[in-house]
């Protein structure tokens, strides 16, 4: 006889299930370098007809701190949970969850996403056009932190086919660069390359990709 | 005396980590499980057995060694154990997997792949059984903890 | 001696079982599937939408050299910059972005938030449960 057992498993990230009523399990910040952290507050309330434990709190990262004060909320009680994100060398959009476990197996996930602003911000990195669609012109935006002084000096693209223009908006603020297609009838594949004056000693260039597919 | 003292650090040491490391495990033995079949060495099922049986007999190890009941049986577990721990670890390490070791349950957030720490700690539990063993059944064997004695202390006088 | 040995493990083995048993008893059993977070897909959807889907796998690359999701495409946050280019050629705008990670772990998490809002890729998927779902029998 084959036997194929699995562990009961009631994850719930649908976060009114089994008595925790979460009211915001998905935070979002925006920080800068500099602060070094975020700190997140999960409040909660117990909703059911019993009181619940948090058996544990785990984090996926030793980035990542949780904080607790009390355990056990009787019904109709609410409670919190503090969630530190210390950024160390990391940039750009991050995304940490946290695993919260109750005593009868039942299971949340609380997001806390933070976007750690560097000193110049591209969006979107990528653009694209299905094969045989409208040729029409597609803007990449660059924002740029004012205090760094930063001067975006140029674009290049590696096709000929994908042309791309550099536009100022905002002097050492916001530029915007431009990609068209000359035409849309076959693939292609092209990695833009946008030249920044940025950190003076050593200027750096930023990658965006456009593709026809 | 000397003798007895060491025997007794490492029975309580080794004892203590054992039971230590089975109550961690039983504590979320779904994660010890992933912990296990990450290693690629057994099947489903018998991941599953692993993740069940084996907390438990770190547990019945580890009280057994403290109170010095069953204890052959119990320095043989741990030998047993330890020495498993060390081929699995080693295997791993040698196909370069990533993995949480999950010899301690997750005590830290990241108990992420140390290979050397870990072969080190398990090759010291080893080393300890094999000592306690050896003490257990050839005391005599042991000289060299004898040979520590201070200068107070008499050797033995052998009648002629 | 060797006897005394067997005897002991043995009846070690047998104290363990007892309450190794009823743990067993308690955690195993037929499982009903938790409700899925935003963004997630289980794995029986994400196979019946193949072939019309890119695996992007988000596990470091040692773990993806040993086993991964047949025809998966590597990145996470480490080597983002480097693997990016490889992920877009592999991209398809008809096919679905499916990343799995590990099973606990925010990498896969943030993969799919940089394809969602730094790439502007559309749809994009987590896989419940991460790799460990595809490793169920």
């Amino acid at each position: 006889m084959h036997i194929r057992f699995c562990f009961a498993f009631l994850a719930s990230a649908g976060m009114a299930l089994a008595n925790l009523h979460w009211e915001s399990a998905v935070q979002e910040f925006e920080r800068v370098p500099e602060d070094g952290s975020v700190t997140a507050k999960y409040a909660f309330k117990n909703t059911g007809s019993e009181p619940v434990t948090i058996r544990r709190v785990q984090t996926s990262c030793g980035c990542t701190s949780a904080k607790l004060t009390k355990t056990t909320f009787a019904p109709g009680e609410s409670g919190e949970i503090e969630v530190k994100f210390t950024f160390g060398s990391r940039r750009g959009l991050q995304r940490k969850l946290i695993s919260v476990k109750g005593d009868k197996d039942q299971e949340w996930r609380l997001d806390l996403r933070c976007n750690i602003r560097e000193t110049v911000t591209i969006n979107p990195a990528f653009v694209f056009w299905r094969i045989h669609s409208d040729p029409a012109e597609q803007s990449i935006r660059i924002v740029c932190e004012p205090s760094a002084g930063v001067k975006v000096t140029g674009v290049k693209s590696s096709s000929p086919r994908l042309a791309a223009n550099l536009t100022t908006a905002k002097p050492g603020e916001e530029y915007i660069v431009t990609v068209k297609p000359t035409d849309t009838s076959q693939k292609e594949a092209a990695e833009l390359t946008i030249e920044t004056n940025f950190p003076p000693d050593a200027p750096r260039s930023y990658r965006v990709f456009a593709r026809i597919r | 005396m000397m003798r007895r003292a060491f025997e007794l650090l490492l029975r309580l040491g080794l004892g203590g980590l054992f039971a230590f490391a089975g109550a961690v495990k039983v504590r979320d033995p779904e994660a010890f499980f992933w912990d296990v079949h990450h290693f690629d060495l057994t099947p489903w099922d018998v991941s599953i057995g692993i993740a069940m049986f084996l907390p438990w007999v770190e547990i019945a190890s580890g009280i057994a060694l403290i109170s010095r009941k069953l204890y052959l049986g119990a320095i043989a577990w741990c030998a047993l154990m330890s020495t498993i721990f060390l081929g699995a670890i080693s295997i791993a390490w040698a196909r370069g997997l990533d993995i949480t070791c999950g010899c301690f349950g997750r005590v830290g957030p990241e108990n992420a792949t140390n290979y050397p720490q870990h072969l080190a700690l398990n090759g010291a539990m080893l080393g300890a059984a094999i000592l306690l063993g050896l003490l257990a059944l050839r005391p005599s064997a042991l000289r060299i903890v004898d040979g520590a004695r201070g200068a107070n202390e008499r050797p033995e006088v052998r009648s002629p | 001696m060797i006897g005394r040995i067997l005897r002991e493990s043995a009846i070690i083995a047998v104290l363990a079982a007892l309450p190794a048993g009823v743990m067993a008893w308690q955690h195993l059993q037929v499982k009903p599937e938790g409700p899925l977070a935003p963004g997630e897909v289980r794995l029986s959807e994400a196979k019946a939408w193949e072939p019309a889907v890119l695996w992007v796998d988000a596990r470091s690359p040692a773990k993806h050299a040993h086993r991964t999701i047949p025809g998966a495409v590597q990145i996470d946050p480490e080597n983002w910059e480097e693997r990016i280019p490889a992920l877009l050629d592999a991209w398809d705008p008809d096919k679905r972005i499916v990343v799995f990670g590990d099973r606990e772990g925010d990498a896969a998490a943030t993969v799919a938030l940089r394809l969602r809002e730094e790439m502007q890729l559309s749809p994009v998927w987590m896989l419940h449960g991460g790799f460990e779902a595809w490793l169920r029998p």
